[in-house]
């Protein structure tokens, strides 16, 4: 099905490209908010990166491979908007709502997330993309390295190396947070 | 949160509960209708593809998809291709002389401008001044439709008409072509799809795909049909192309498939044909040419009607005949009386660099036919971001269109010489000057 509308897509097929940027829309999204923590820039990144597949369809060769394609176009529209916006050091930042009546396990997990949120923010784009097309998108290793459009060495080197900064971060964010509550008692 | 497993689930929990909030729900729209009034780019000027995408399998390593086509295995073919296009600079420079006669005159003066603008059709003044809207494309209160559209040339040869095509969006027909007086009274109205309005030579007909890629109907003003004529499949090269009319008016030539319009049957252009290539553009008298060489190349020709007395602007070599650096050289327009061309120049196509669109360069230039000189006249970065429309019957000017990096489009015109830029009209994609008869 969807090799049909790629092949319909390629030759001027408007409303065939349409179905598939439909299908593949809200995971582009959530892949590209993962990676930019906006939803904004993420809105920026998915319609850069829609508007490349169309004006480049032709060069899609082989169909099957269109999701892939797909979604480098999306990493690389990511990596821009993160430069545009680190020139204009613009942050947006998710407000989680307190669930006040929430058990201890739910407060945790709210602390987890909002660590976790503070920890990534702390990586580079690229580090993100890496985590995100790893475990988000749970991409094979050579797979991803192609859409990350970088060696499998570079892959699993970058994947460690993030993963080990976003541990960095959170143990840094731990410290602070304990010091912090010492502190305070 | 210390071990690995729990690091890697806390992480994938925290990346799946993240990613629940929804996509904004005009989002897609924004895009398709964004999308949706750009034509993709052919294949050999589109930048890397999804056979990028997997190479790194055939090759065995880890060299990840930066390996580019390989020109060693090619240099027969690009030895050949280099010898043809030394033979045909030379033979510019045997008969470079006969180009510099003196330029017939003008063949008519700058009248009015006509373009499109948020779905709907407006003529102005030749410099967008004083608009006024001679097509209402949401007259029936529906504004999620597409309305009015033309890419051009929306002005019939002779000045008299306006053809503009309204899309499919709203009841997914194959899409309407409409011809209309200058005032924007409808003179007919016919079931049509494709890009471009495709008058003849003597303003009488319109060529338009009826089923596209398939079938081209022939009509007159009076919007009755003419002739269906049948395309068939592979005639042409791969691509969106609509039909241009040969000078003569005898056929219609579809990127290397050339369709008689008397029925006979279609077939492809011989190689040696200048109209086997792609891009091809007359100039008004259709005395002289201009095409690019694809698929040899992406070089600017430009000859006379015959195929002699030419000048070649080199580009690099497509893909398929071994790729590599270059300038790439894409939509020539010619003047009235053919001494001069505008068209697009990129630099160096076929490296990877060229998937970041935001830092493509693209230039608008002209080139003196008589004395080889090359002008810039815009420039601008982005995919795909100028497009030269037409020269001014006098020859002193440009009509081209540019987009933004945000997909802001506006008219603009300049003079042969570079100088005297003007933004026209901001916000439309496309729009065509008129050509009055000469004199008073």
């Amino acid at each position: 099905m969807q090799r049909d509308l790629v092949l319909r897509a390629r030759s001027g097929d408007h409303d065939a490209f349409a179905a598939l940027a439909a299908g593949a829309f809200d995971r582009l999204h959530r892949t590209a908010r993962l990676i930019l923590r906006s939803d904004e820039l993420a809105s920026d990144a998915v319609q850069e990166a829609l508007m490349a597949a169309w004006l480049h369809i032709r060069a899609v060769r082989d169909p099957d491979r269109f999701d892939a394609w797909l979604h480098r176009l999306l990493v690389h529209a990511c990596y821009r908007e993160a430069r545009r916006v680190k020139q204009r050091e613009i942050v947006e930042i998710h407000m989680i709502a307190p669930d006040i009546r929430g058990s201890g396990d739910a407060q945790e997990l709210t602390a987890v997330r909002d660590q976790l949120e503070r920890g990534f923010q702390r990586l580079t784009p690229e580090q993100r993309a890496v985590l995100v097309i790893h475990h988000y998108l749970g991409l094979p290793d050579v797979e991803a390295a192609l859409v990350l459009d970088i060696a499998l060495g570079t892959f699993k080197s970058r994947l460690n190396r993030a993963s080990a900064a976003l541990r960095a971060a959170l143990e840094a964010d731990e410290r602070t947070s304990t010091v912090a509550k010492e502190s305070i008692a | 949160m210390t071990g690995h497993d729990d690091f890697d689930r806390t992480l994938a929990d925290w990346f799946e509960g993240d990613a629940r909030s929804p996509a904004p729900a005009d989002g897609l729209d924004r895009v398709l209708d964004a999308t949706r009034r750009r034509r993709p780019r052919l294949a050999w000027l589109a930048g890397p593809g999804s056979h990028w995408v997997g190479e790194v399998h055939d090759a065995g390593s880890n060299s990840g998809t930066r390996s580019l086509p390989r020109v060693s295995l090619r240099w027969s073919t690009a030895l050949i291709l280099l010898l043809v296009v030394a033979a045909l600079v030379g033979g510019a420079i045997l008969v470079g002389a006969r180009l510099f006669q003196p330029s017939p005159l003008p063949t008519g003066r700058l009248g009015h401008l006509a373009y499109g603008l948020d779905g709907d059709i407006f003529v102005a003044g030749w410099d967008g001044r004083n608009p006024v809207r001679i097509a209402d494309g949401h007259a029936d209160g529906r504004t999620d439709c597409q309305g009015f559209w033309g890419e051009g040339p929306i002005w019939s040869p002779d000045g008299r008409h306006l053809g503009y095509r309204s899309g499919n969006d709203c009841d997914h027909s194959p899409g309407t072509l409409y011809l209309s007086d200058p005032e924007g009274h409808s003179v007919a109205s016919f079931p049509a799809t494709g890009w471009l309005v495709s008058w003849s030579p003597d303003s009488k007909r319109v060529a338009t795909w009826v089923d596209f890629g398939k079938t081209i109907g022939i009509y007159g003003l009076d919007g009755v049909r003419q002739t269906l004529l049948t395309v068939p499949p592979g005639c042409g090269l791969p691509g969106d192309f609509d039909p241009v009319w040969s000078p003569d008016a005898t056929s219609l030539v579809i990127a290397g498939c050339i369709v008689p319009v008397d029925g006979r049957t279609p077939g492809r252009v011989p190689a040696a044909d200048p109209r086997s290539h792609f891009d091809i553009a007359y100039s008004r008298d259709g005395a002289r040419l201009a095409y690019i060489a694809y698929p040899e190349s992406v070089s600017l020709v430009i000859a006379k009607a015959d195929g002699t007395e030419l000048r070649v602007l080199a580009g690099a070599l497509t893909v398929d005949n071994g790729g590599g650096p270059g300038a790439a050289y894409e939509d020539p327009v010619l003047s009235p009386t053919g001494d001069q061309v505008a068209f697009i120049w990129s630099p160096a196509r076929y490296d990877l660099q060229a998937l970041d669109q935001s830092s493509s360069t693209y230039e608008l230039r002209a080139v003196d036919i008589a004395s080889g000189t090359v002008t810039t006249l815009a420039t601008a970065s982005g995919a795909s971001p100028l497009h030269p429309i037409r020269f001014s019957p006098e020859g002193d000017q440009i009509l081209f269109s540019r987009t933004d990096a945000n997909n802001d489009t506006s008219l603009w015109s300049v003079h042969v010489d570079g100088s005297d830029a003007q933004l026209l009209v901001p916000g439309s994609g496309w729009g065509d000057w008129q050509t009055l008869p000469a004199g008073p």
